[in-house]
């Protein structure tokens, strides 16, 4: 229980340094990404007396992380506007590209791995 | 309010996800359409909505920091592969940018909207920022790449399966550097070292987009 705690609090607290190293020096970068590395960097220098109080509030967060995603995702909604011939061939566009992409490049990855599972 | 409903309607999703194990029961896609519906037939507004709900958006912030974690726990792997991880994420994002926005260009399309294109594989609010550096549309920005992440999360283990694709390798940087953090989600689901790679490869993206993109901008223009 202890280390949960300590864990969420310890993640929880690389966010917030992550976002007062964004807003004085790196503005262009968003503090979460900038917390993420630190913690990283953090965690190769200190090793694993550190990252066992950290690993379950870790993996809690981590566990779910596609619900922090829903309050974005429903933002949809305000663009019933671009339910349009344009807005639907711009999407269509996109969407083909992006799968087309994600297809190419795992399938030529795999291939040149020589169809071995542990990459 | 809608913070509760937002939590209940999300277990609900993941608990039918885990019953029936269909990728487009995906429970952030399933969540989303449901929670869309409701406000509408509510008549309420996705400001009031968010309102209650941005304190689940604001752990969105730890969420991410706690990737680190599993950084650190693959951290020799990842090394090992990181120039094969690094040269693939840059071909993909130069195919997508060519197959998204320079098709795109084709077209009698205004300026603003190709830039808005470049950036649909890139993390969510790294892309806001790069939109409003490079001059693409920030909120059309969020939709997009929004939509192209989850639409990998959902179709991309598909891939996978109908292609045969085992290599963890392969498969996370297939999902890292389309379909970014919520694709990532999605292999953490089953896997956290195609997970971890994942997470290099969308953090690799936010690397690569911003050498590609200015250089794209200026001579479209």
């Amino acid at each position: 229980m202890i280390t949960y705690i300590l864990g969420i609090l310890l993640v929880i607290g690389f966010y917030l340094l992550g976002e007062a190293v964004q807003v004085v020096l790196l503005p262009w970068l968003p503090g979460s990404m900038i917390g993420m590395v630190l913690l990283f960097v953090v965690f190769v220098i200190f090793g694993e007396r550190l990252v066992r109080w950290v690993k379950e509030g870790a993996e809690l967060f981590i566990s779910y992380l596609p619900l922090f995603f829903v309050p974005v995702t429903v933002g949809v909604l305000q663009y019933e506007h671009l339910v349009s011939w344009f807005g639907l061939s711009f999407f269509a566009l996109l969407f083909i590209s992006s799968l087309f992409v994600m297809m190419f490049v795992a399938i030529m990855m795999d291939r040149k791995a020589g169809g071995s599972s542990c990459g | 309010m809608w913070l509760v409903t937002t939590i209940v309607v999300f277990l609900t999703a993941q608990w039918v996800y885990k019953k029936r194990k269909k990728n487009y029961l995906l429970p952030v896609f399933t969540t989303t359409i449901a929670l869309i519906s409701v406000i509408v037939l509510s008549g309420q507004s996705y400001e009031q909505y968010y309102a209650s709900a941005k304190w689940i958006d604001w752990l969105l912030g730890p969420a991410v920091v706690a990737l680190s974690y599993p950084l650190y726990k693959y951290r020799t792997m990842l090394l090992k592969s990181g120039v094969k991880i690094i040269g693939w994420v840059t071909v993909a994002s130069l195919l997508s940018v060519v197959t998204g926005a320079l098709v795109l260009s084709l077209f009698p399309v205004s300026h603003n909207y190709i830039v808005t294109a470049m950036l649909k594989n890139i993390t969510t609010p790294v892309a806001i920022d790069l939109a409003e550096i490079y001059g693409g549309i920030p909120s059309l920005v969020a939709i997009i790449c929004t939509l192209c992440g989850m639409l990998g999360a959902v179709v991309g283990p598909m891939i996978y399966r109908r292609f045969n694709v085992q290599s963890k390798l392969a498969q996370g940087v297939a999902m890292g550097a389309l379909a970014h953090a919520i694709g990532t989600s999605r292999l953490m689901e089953e896997d956290d070292y195609s997970g971890a790679i994942s997470t290099l490869s969308f953090l690799v993206v936010t690397l690569v987009m911003p050498l590609i993109v200015p250089v794209l901008v200026y001579w479209l223009s």
